[in-house]
């Protein structure tokens, strides 16, 4: 059972293609990553789900219905943008949105999570007092106040500290645990590769990727030297078969081009240099998300 | 609709106990009760003599219109409902009617430009012999013109054409045979006074007169009452103009769109505006009763009209 489906859906604004003849299926009770650079679709994607914008053509399901103008308790969405009123005290907001989606009063969901997220002693201040950080904790609890069964997080980590963002984790499993289907988009590959079941990247408006990490990886195959040397790297002309040097600091990271032998690089660079640590790796999310929306492959340093 | 009462009592109550919405429901009345108080004593320190010139081209209309308008203006400057406005003393002066009209008019207006004079009054030789029936036939009814660079509304605006009309119609009684010297008492003008109703006392059951209207407190209660119609829209309509734009900015809309439709949120807010006008409304119009009754004026209060304020 799918949580949600998207069928072949457009979404323009004037001249630009924000999302592009997009399908995808989200299964119920998965935490699905979107990722893609800025501007790609994720954001419009994502609001698009949560019946925020609607599309030009194709179609939307949750939970197997079209809900096109309808509302529901059973979705959760926190935009990118911090939308809270800045007058209201964080308490009287969190219940006005747990009302608002949920018709019943929530009073008592409000303290535990206050409680839970670090806020309880802020519950009495108005929002405006908060730091960004905090503003993200209490609009992420107005998100899930009413226990919806489809949470749409659009960057949930952006301006949390690490303590911030572990709590704000621990919730998504949490939820997770509890049936909830978490759709999150995020520009930190180590959280999507450590937080989601899988990965849909967006670019140009298209999908370019769409799986678990463990399949994606495995399509690229295992095209990654990781090698530490002392002495002279040779630059990638200078290598037969390869592509791309990468100088990570101590780790270089090269990348094979198809039929390349390892072995062979390896011997051409214990002829230049003397070799401390070689593996053959399959490369990282982060590595298979440059190559697709970043520059041409060249010699490239990002010590 | 429970969403839409929702969304109404926070916006209702975001507005009303702002800062910028107590501050606008006593800054307002002070700022527009200050403006006019300002433009009256200014307008009183430029009550200043004004120069008007006077053509007659009749040859014998000028001194009774220039008696005419002395009167009038004598009348205005110590009308009591003129205390709003300014009623400068106009000192008029007549002006020997010269063969080429067109120079002279010329000659009169740069005197208007330079500021030697207010108004230039022109009668035509005709105002003595108008028409009744030449009412298509704009010429001949425009028989007296005046000139002046005075865009403002003005008090000299008010009852010029009556005073030219009065002094105009001496000349022509006069010129029927009537006494110069008993035309002032036939002219004379008599007041129209407004008075309250007449009412029956219901412990003697005699007939009671209706007193004389104070023309200043029945002015002001009209003036109080529009007054009051405008602060109640602007009062009631900004703060919550504010909230739909920082709502948009903020981008509290798109957290709101997913709980609630696009219309119910509009639908809220037109509801909190209403809220917050109509308490307007009760707290001017309740402190309006209680300063008239202060007062001892609270007879004056148009009760019957005041409904029409939550509406």
């Amino acid at each position: 059972m799918f949580a949600v489906e998207i069928g072949n859906v457009t979404k323009t604004f004037e001249a630009v293609t924000a999302v592009d003849r997009l399908s995808l299926s989200i299964p119920e009770g998965s935490v699905y990553g979107f990722i893609g650079p800025n501007g790609s679709g994720k954001s419009t994607t994502m609001r698009m789900i949560a019946n925020i914008l609607y599309p030009d053509s194709g179609t939307i399901r949750v939970f197997g219905q079209e809900r096109v103008g309808t509302r529901s308790a059973e979705l959760g969405y926190l935009p990118e943008e911090r939308g809270l009123y800045r007058k209201m005290r964080v308490r009287t907001l969190l219940e006005f949105h747990g009302e608002l989606r949920g018709g019943r009063n929530v009073t008592s969901e409000v303290n535990t999570w206050l409680e839970r997220l670090g806020l309880a002693d802020r519950a009495d201040q108005k929002v405006e007092t908060l730091s960004k950080g905090m503003s993200q904790k209490v609009q992420f609890i107005a998100t899930v106040i009413p226990q919806p069964k489809l949470l749409i997080l659009d960057e949930p980590f952006t301006g949390l500290d690490p303590v911030s963002a572990d709590s704000i984790r621990g919730a998504i499993l949490e939820m997770r645990k509890r049936g909830c289907t978490v759709i999150l988009s995020t520009h930190d590959m180590g959280v999507a590769e450590s937080l989601c079941d899988s990965i849909f990247m967006i670019f140009q408006g298209r999908k370019v990727l769409d799986g678990t990490l463990a399949s994606i990886q495995a399509s690229y195959g295992s095209d990654t030297i990781r090698v530490e040397l002392e002495g002279e790297m040779p630059g990638p002309g200078e290598l037969p078969g390869i592509e791309q040097v990468k100088d990570l600091g101590t780790v270089r990271e090269l990348r094979m081009s198809e039929g390349c032998d390892s072995q062979h690089v390896l011997h051409t660079l214990a002829t230049r240099a003397r070799i401390t640590s070689f593996s053959v790796v399959k490369p990282s999310l982060h590595d298979i998300f440059v190559r697709i929306a970043g520059p041409p492959p060249e010699e490239i340093s990002v010590a | 609709m429970h969403r839409i009462l929702l969304l109404a009592k926070r916006d209702y109550l975001q507005t009303v106990l702002s800062k910028a919405y107590l501050f606008g429901l006593v800054l307002l009345p002070l700022m527009m009760g200050g403006g006019f108080l300002i433009l009256a004593i200014a307008g009183r320190s430029n009550a200043t003599d004004q120069r008007v010139a006077i053509v007659d081209h009749t040859g014998v209309s000028g001194a009774a219109v220039i008696q005419a308008c002395e009167e009038a203006n004598r009348k205005a400057v110590s009308d009591p409902t003129n205390w709003l406005q300014a009623v400068p003393h106009y000192v008029f002066e007549e002006v020997k009617p010269e063969t080429d009209e067109d120079a002279q008019l010329l000659s009169l207006s740069d005197r208007i430009r330079t500021g030697e004079l207010f108004l230039v009054l022109d009668i035509s030789r005709g105002a003595l012999q108008p028409s009744g029936d030449d009412k298509k036939d704009d010429k001949k009814k425009d028989l007296v013109h005046y000139y002046t660079n005075s865009t403002g509304v003005n008090q000299m605006n008010i009852w010029l054409p009556a005073a030219v009309n009065d002094g105009l119609s001496r000349v022509r009684i006069a010129q029927l045979g009537v006494d110069p010297a008993r035309l002032p008492d036939a002219m004379r003008q008599v007041d129209v006074v407004s008075m309250n109703l007449v009412s029956k006392d219901p412990a003697t059951g005699k007939i009671v007169q209706g007193e004389k209207r104070n023309p200043i407190q029945t002015g002001l209660v009209s003036f109080f009452l529009v007054f009051l119609l405008v602060m109640v829209v602007i009062v009631g309509s900004m703060p919550n103009l504010g909230a739909v734009a920082e709502d948009k900015t903020q981008r509290v809309f798109e957290m709101l769109l997913v709980s609630a439709s696009s219309f119910e949120l509009m639908m809220g807010k037109v509801l909190a505006a209403l809220g917050a006008s109509l308490t307007t409304s009760a707290l001017y119009i309740v402190g309006g009763l209680m300063v008239l009754s202060g007062m001892a004026l609270f007879g004056l209060a148009p009760l019957n009209l005041l409904p029409w304020f939550f509406i």
